[in-house]
């Protein structure tokens, strides 16, 4: 469409942004060709559209890049080592409307972010030689915190707290918020392994796992001879 | 160690097969109306989520019809249906999300996000889904820490950093305890209700080797089994005895992906892997001198990447391989 007068360049003023916004607020995006009629803006179509794109529409995140942005932008492009603008021209094609659809009903269902309390346990290990299987006399339990430095209690019998965390880990109270397990001190007693697997020589009955009372479901007593699964004989050495 | 014929298993009465489009990786199966969820694994951002109906009887297993699926930002990790409504679905990837299984179409419920920018999140791992409080969801993530969801508020419970590296897994042993298993090498036991502590019980010899999986034992729950990332081997845990396995399964050939305990029977684990093979191992209560062979195995047309051993069908273990997912009678 001719004009008489040349169309403005250079920067717009704060009017014409004015005139613009309401121009697409009114119609929507789109029919570019139209926007500058009807907003009366004296401006090409593509300049009025690049200036909606760029910098009038409402979710365009503004602000300095962050560290974390800019981090991410230096790695991306020395991965991709694409142009900037082959990137762009493949968001735009390609992506932008199957990830904003996305992006947009993560925004509306996410709910509000309260702060969380982010807390930190600090591990605690048990010396290889401590088991209960044996019903030998324990060794060690000790603790792993965070900075170097390890408690020293007087030692209530290692065993029990052993025994007392994980039987306190299986029961079914719904306790509060209170300590578990205490604390105990820490002193090496070496004792040789317990229980071996394959390199033993013979089997060492240690009162294994699972002791007695397993019932075996009578649906896998035997499993079903399906012909789809090899059954592989069962040695009388290896197994019991 | 024979291969079976692949063709003829198809036909086999107790092996029925699905064949997706694209690759398979999660896996999750519900109580009646027993249907199956599978996700795609694609690398690239569109993937999605197809429902399967299984039947039993019948021995079917087709896609739902109506046909119901969504689609899914990345693959998803983890699938799994709420412990007893099989209408409720949850995924994890990007996000944690629960889906309503409707009869013609599947509603996104709700996004749990706890990031406190809305466009960076953590990866999730997994999660494992509390039985005994279905309120309650447990995430894991690469960013070291894991997230006790309660899902009927859509808060987050707790927020604990977990481990020195990523968390790969995570899995419920009772109503507030759980264990987690991370790139550090370590299986760590936490309780709700001591918060400011965890228990490590194993970790993996080599320093920093990184442990991939976590299973517990549903129907013992002294019994937990974990596999090393690159290895063959399945470690059987006894909580009563930490730092050291009880036992160490080694007959796959490669390296194993997935384990599964029997959900009916306290004494039986299901192991996959890079061998193709599935191997069900009955645990003795004395180990001989040469280790433990399994009782049983199964040959699948390529590599194994997931199994699943759902209470909702105790009598059938899902994998899934290449393209596609197999249900195979125990």
């Amino acid at each position: 469409m001719e004009r008489s007068s040349s169309v403005r360049k250079g920067a717009w003023a704060e009017e014409e942004d004015i005139l613009l916004s309401q121009c697409i607020n009114k119609y929507g995006e789109g029919k570019w060709h139209h926007v500058p009629l009807k907003a009366g803006l004296n401006r090409c179509r593509k300049s009025c559209r690049l200036r909606w794109l760029n910098y009038l529409r409402p979710n365009i995140k503004r602000g300095d890049f962050k560290a974390d942005e800019v981090d991410l932008i230096i790695r991306l492009h020395t991965l991709l080592g694409r142009t900037a603008n082959d990137v762009k021209n493949y968001w735009n094609t390609h992506l932008r409307k199957k990830v904003l659809c996305h992006s947009n009903s993560v925004e509306e269902k996410a709910p509000d972010v309260a702060k969380v309390k982010v807390i930190k346990p600090r591990p605690r290990t048990f010396s290889k030689n401590l088991t209960l299987l044996s019903g030998k006399s324990p060794s060690a339990e000790s603790f792993r915190p965070n900075s170097n430095t390890i408690n020293n209690y007087p030692t209530p019998t290692s065993s029990d707290n052993l025994i007392a965390w994980w039987e306190s880990l299986l029961d079914d109270k719904e306790g509060d918020e209170t300590d578990a397990c205490k604390k105990s001190g820490v002193h090496e007693e070496p004792k040789p392994n317990l229980w071996v697997n394959e390199i033993a020589p013979e089997a060492k009955v240690i009162g294994g796992f699972f002791d007695e009372d397993m019932n075996i479901p009578s649906c896998l007593a035997d499993f079903s001879e399906t012909g789809l699964w090899d059954f592989l004989n069962a040695e009388e050495g290896a197994l019991i | 160690m024979e291969h079976s014929s692949h063709e003829s298993l198809l036909k086999h009465p107790n092996s029925i097969t699905y064949e997706s489009p694209f690759p398979l990786y999660a896996l999750a199966i519900s109580h009646s109306p027993y249907r199956v969820a599978v996700g795609s694994f694609l690398e690239t951002y569109n993937n999605r989520v197809d429902i399967l109906s299984f039947d039993p009887d019948a021995l079917t297993l087709k896609p739902h019809h109506p046909p119901l699926s969504f689609d899914h930002p990345y693959p998803p990790t983890k699938l799994m249906f709420h412990p007893s409504n099989p209408n409720l679905l949850a995924s994890s990837g990007d996000f944690l999300r629960l889906w309503d299984l409707r009869d013609h179409s599947i509603e996104p419920l709700s996004v749990l996000n706890n990031s406190k920018s809305s466009d960076f999140c953590a990866p999730l791992t997994s999660f494992d889904w509390n039985e005994v409080e279905p309120r309650r969801i447990g995430t894991s993530s690469i960013d070291t820490t894991c997230t006790v969801w309660d899902i009927d508020k859509g808060v987050v419970e707790t927020q604990l950093i977990a481990h020195d590296k990523e968390v790969y897994d995570i899995a419920w042993g009772e109503a507030r305890v759980f264990a987690s298993v991370s790139a550090d090498g370590s299986v760590r036991i936490f309780d709700l209700r001591d918060k400011e502590h965890s228990t490590i019980i194993y970790e993996s010899p080599q320093p920093d080797t990184p442990l991939l999986r976590l299973a517990w034992n549903k129907q013992d729950l002294r019994y937990m089994a974990t596999i090393l990332m690159d290895s063959n081997k399945v470690v059987i845990l006894d909580i009563r005895s930490p730092t050291m396995p009880v036992a160490e399964l080694e007959r796959h050939a490669a390296s194993v992906n997935a384990i599964a305990w029997a959900p009916q029977s306290s004494r039986h684990i299901c192991s996959a892997g890079d061998d193709t093979q599935a191997l069900i191992w009955e645990l003795p209560t004395v180990a001989g001198p040469n280790g433990i062979d399994p009782m049983s195995m199964y040959s699948a047309g390529s590599e194994i990447n997931q199994l699943q051993w759902s209470a909702a069908v105790p009598d059938w273990i899902a994998v899934a391989f290449s393209n596609k997912m197999q249900l195979l009678k125990v």
